[in-house]
């Protein structure tokens, strides 16, 4: 069995997984911990992450996030 | 009042066009990709309408649009649709520099920024949206915080290469809020809001 390599990344629509000045002791660079709000809510001073929204099985529609319209 | 909603189909690594766009090839080597969610086109816009319902949600509401921004570089390179992107709804375009000679149709050049050019669309569109076109133009819409809304059509496709759509650094940490996602068979249909600090 050889199972696939997944890559996982968190990623905005502009396309950076970190923000400007990512280094030892600032891993995600300047604010970039934003990009995981939505897993852990790690920067609550911007919206809210959308807790426990379930992840898309093929054929799903995608959940809007939490407070949406 | 309508709202500036940018509608842009994009790759997964954010480019808009494939390498070498120019007038006689607008997509880019390879772009025609990005369009693949929509219908195989004609003459008439209906000939773009999507077969499916995610993408025909989208397209209708685009086509429901009460007038058009687009850039120069688009317009230019589509000869301003005839001077008719849809419904004879007027047509906008920022620019430093209008062209000598009359524009086509209800073509309408605004040379004293975007915002007026904003502003003179939202006018017209009365109670609808305004459709934004164009990378650059949805850039300029953005840093001058007037773009409402992004509809990205998110194809699944690395270009590699190609026109960008968020390029530079300009327009910096802006806040967007998902306000739906539809999944077509051949794009990611996400709306987001624009959050300005």
């Amino acid at each position: 069995v050889n199972p696939p390599l997944r890559l996982y990344m968190t990623m905005p629509p502009d396309g950076f997984i970190a923000g400007p000045g990512d280094r030892a002791g600032q891993e995600l660079g300047r604010d970039g911990g934003r990009l995981f709000n939505w897993k852990d809510d790690r920067m609550s001073d911007v919206p809210g992450p959308a807790r426990g929204m379930p992840v898309p099985s093929r054929g799903a529609r995608i959940r809007r996030r939490r407070g949406s319209r | 009042m309508g709202r500036l909603v940018l509608y842009m189909s994009m790759s997964l690594d954010g480019f808009i066009a494939g390498p070498g766009d120019t007038k006689d090839n607008p997509f880019g080597t390879g772009g025609q990709r990005l369009h693949a969610w929509l219908g195989d086109g004609g003459d008439d816009p209906s000939g773009y309408r999507p077969d499916d319902d995610p993408g025909r949600t989208v397209f209708d509401e685009m086509l429901a649009t009460g007038a058009v921004i687009t850039g120069r570089r688009t317009g230019d390179f589509v000869g301003y649709w005839g001077g008719d992107h849809h419904d004879g709804v007027p047509i906008f375009v920022p620019t430093h520099q209008a062209p000598a000679g009359p524009p086509p149709g209800g073509v309408h050049f605004v040379t004293d920024g975007i915002g007026s050019c904003a502003a003179q669309a939202k006018a017209a569109a009365g109670d609808r949206d305004v459709l934004v076109h164009g990378a650059y133009t949805g850039q300029q819409a953005l840093r001058a915080r007037v773009l409402d809304v992004m509809e990205i059509a998110l194809v699944p496709v690395l270009f590699g290469q190609g026109r960008r759509m968020f390029d530079g650094p300009g327009t910096g940490h802006t806040e967007l809020e998902l306000v739906r996602a539809l999944e077509a068979p051949r794009a990611l249909l996400l709306r987001y809001e624009v959050k300005y600090a």
